[in-house]
């Protein structure tokens, strides 16, 4: 199972920094993710699809929310969730 | 007078002769205000032949035709000298109160020359201006100065320096209401070497609007925007800037030890979230901004602003230190000591390497946070090594024979980010005219967080376009002069009618833009003038031939050369890195001319 790694206020809604958690694809370890923790919804989802700002980094590596939501994932891999997030 | 004062106050220390005179309102109309109008005064006032740190180099300080509206974050403001760490064109720009008080105090600019005798601070009133006696003063820090000249929010505003200023250190900065600070560059060394202690500024007029109604609604769209945008509503008041620094290490581009790495496994303890959890009071804004990014945060031994993410990094991982509070003591001390504290922390970063390798004779280690206090003490008040700390880590490292272990471009010190991780930010930070700096232009939305798209990180290809677009846009951000957090939320073309609405003076789609373009281009003439090259159009040795040793950037330097010459060509410069006589015309700037003459070759 994957290691999801929480991130700013995430870690307040869900309770803890990580969790590994069952899926096969970065996609379908959201909709656990969002089954497990309804809460998150309102911090990832905007009209059902990820928000824009939220940003996924998997194994070091930022995400491209249009294009890589079916990128397959495995127990060797770490996928960090940034809820919306600035600095300079 | 809407939008502009169309005033400049000009006073000469060696004098003591006060003066006021029209602004010139082609000048403005072509440089708005701020960084733009600062780069285009100084190109009149300082040329190659001043000393940084003589009677001949000005601090002109401008605010811009927004400043002081009550538009959002309508309170930064800047200073433009010629830098004494880098010899380059320097702007600094803060936010905080000054700016608004300086522009209700009826002026655009305030231009302070020569060297007074003995030291003094200036006193600008509704009445009247004046010179006061500040022997008494000089050797105050700066929390105790600035609440014995009467700091009052919204009433009375304190510009000074520190003991480092007062003693000339290269990256000293000017403090701005005790814990904000004009930090890169050292400017803070050229004001005390006029013997000016402070400026106390009061201020009663309004700025003027030309279009009150269209004003009102841009203003109350903004705030519409701002609150609808995710970053500029939750993410920046709930974490503060230091919310980046799990995320940088998270990608392999958080410099870590010198430079030396690019992870660092005490992330998590320096983080935003560690800092909200343990540390945090609560946050604050600057004047007119509903963002409320500020940090109040507080240790057993201090309470204080911030600190942001570039100085946790800096005192941080860049010195191998995870103590939350010991980088926290050193944020609050920096500030009433007068440093630039992302120069500092990079410094004392440069000192630990030398004395790991025995460069240099010391007890500086990577990790050791208990000495960052001592170190920042010997550096403002020049004792020991911290004499050649003062002058930064490039005179620092290259006086004990090691200039490539200096993390600098043109002589300042980078910011957070490795480069190798982010090409285009290397790119960005390579060509900045005052040297390594993540604000003219930051790379980090489209390299990293995917704003407003994502673009492959590692791609050297076709990055050149989106950093100019970076550059020429911060440019003009810092021309109006208003928070570039703003420009998360709203788009330029929006300030091009903010602009408008507030001078009368039509601004077009992609005029604004095209202010920021001028600007960038006049600091690289005046670079040029100066006789900057495109040699110095780089990053330290060890970012382009040695590999990142960490994460997902392993195997990875910064490919600079192919990144550099698209950069030219897009730019309308030569090989060389000279504006074409075309740019110059396209740009109006023909009559600037070292440009012409280059190009005449």
């Amino acid at each position: 199972m994957p290691l999801i790694k929480f991130h700013a206020n995430l870690r307040k809604i869900t309770g803890m920094n990580e969790i590994a958690i069952q899926g096969a694809s970065i996609r379908a370890v959201l909709e656990r993710l969002v089954k497990d923790f309804p809460d998150l919804q309102q911090y990832l989802l905007e009209d059902g699809q990820l928000h824009p700002h939220v940003l996924l980094v998997l194994n070091g590596q930022p995400l491209d929310l249009e294009n890589d939501l079916g990128t397959p994932v495995s127990g060797q891999d770490a996928l960090a969730i940034f809820p919306p997030i600035a600095g300079g | 007078m809407n939008g502009w004062s169309e005033k400049i106050l000009d006073i000469d220390l060696t004098t003591g002769s006060i003066k006021t005179y029209p602004l010139d309102m082609e000048m403005a109309r072509l440089y708005v205000g701020g960084r733009g109008l600062g780069t285009r005064l100084l190109w009149d006032l300082v040329g190659p032949q001043v000393d940084t740190l003589s009677p001949e180099n000005v601090l002109i300080f401008t605010n811009g035709p927004l400043t002081g509206t009550g538009y959002q974050t309508s309170n930064r403001f800047s200073v433009s000298t010629k830098s004494p760490l880098t010899g380059t064109v320097l702007d600094a720009n803060s936010g905080g109160f000054w700016g608004m008080q300086f522009k209700k105090a009826g002026y655009d600019v305030l231009i302070v020359r020569g060297k007074a005798e003995k030291p003094v601070y200036i006193e600008i009133k509704p009445e009247q201006v004046s010179l006061h006696d500040a022997m008494e003063l000089w050797g105050m820090r700066v929390n105790a100065l600035t609440q014995k000249l009467g700091q009052e929010k919204n009433h009375r505003n304190v510009l000074c320096i520190g003991p480092a200023g007062e003693n000339l250190s290269r990256i000293a900065a000017i403090m701005n209401d005790g814990q904000r600070a004009l930090a890169r560059g050292g400017p803070g060394a050229v004001m005390g070497s006029k013997n000016l202690k402070a400026i106390v500024i009061e201020g009663k007029e309004k700025t003027g609007i030309a279009d009150q109604e269209k004003y009102k609604f841009l203003v109350y769209e903004t705030r519409k925007m701002l609150a609808a945008n995710p970053l500029t509503s939750q993410a920046l008041p709930e974490f503060g800037t230091v919310v980046m620094m799990n995320l940088v290490n998270n990608i392999g581009a958080l410099s870590t030890r010198n430079f030396l790495h690019n992870q660092f496994e005490g992330a998590e303890d320096i983080s935003g979230e560690t800092l909200t959890e343990k540390y945090l009071v609560k946050n604050d804004a600057c004047w007119a901004c509903p963002i409320r990014c500020t940090r109040i945060s507080k240790t057993d031994k201090v309470k204080g602003e911030g600190p942001e993410f570039q100085t946790t990094w800096a005192f941080g991982a860049q010195c191998g230190i995870a103590d939350l509070a010991a980088i926290i003591e050193a944020n609050c001390l920096a500030n009433d000591l007068g440093f630039d504290t992302i120069s500092a922390g990079n410094t004392i970063g440069c000192a630990m390497e030398l004395s790991e390798k025995r460069f240099i004779d010391s007890d500086l280690r990577f990790g050791r946070g208990d000495l960052l206090a001592r170190t920042l003490e010997d550096m403002a008040y020049r004792r020991d090594l911290g004499a050649d700390m003062a002058e930064g880590s490039l005179r620092l490292a290259t006086k004990y024979g090691a200039p490539e272990l200096s993390m600098t471009v043109k002589g300042l010190e980078m910011p957070a980010y490795d480069p190798r991780g982010m090409q285009g930010q290397g790119l960005l930070l390579a060509t900045s005219n005052r040297g390594a700096c993540h604000m003219r232009g930051n790379m980090l939305g489209l390299e990293v967080l995917g704003l407003p798209k994502m673009i492959d990180r590692f791609q050297v290809q076709g990055k050149s376009s989106y950093v100019i677009l970076n550059q020429n846009s911060s440019a003009a951000i810092d021309s109006l002069v208003l928070c570039k957090f703003t420009s998360m939320a709203v788009a330029d073309e929006y300030f091009a009618r903010v602009l408008s609405a507030v001078t009368g003076i039509k601004y077009a789609t992609g005029d604004l833009i095209r202010v920021g373009e001028r600007i960038w281009n006049l600091e690289r003439l005046y670079n040029l003038r100066e006789g900057f090259t495109n040699k110095e159009d780089t990053l330290p040795l060890r970012l382009l031939n040695e590999p990142a040793p960490d994460g997902a950037t392993r195997g990875w330097v910064v490919h600079l050369e192919p990144m550099l010459k698209e950069y030219y060509r897009a730019r309308g410069w030569n090989e060389l890195g000279i504006p074409t006589a075309q740019k110059l015309v396209e740009l109006e700037l023909d009559g600037m001319q070292t440009g012409e003459k280059e190009n005449q070759r």
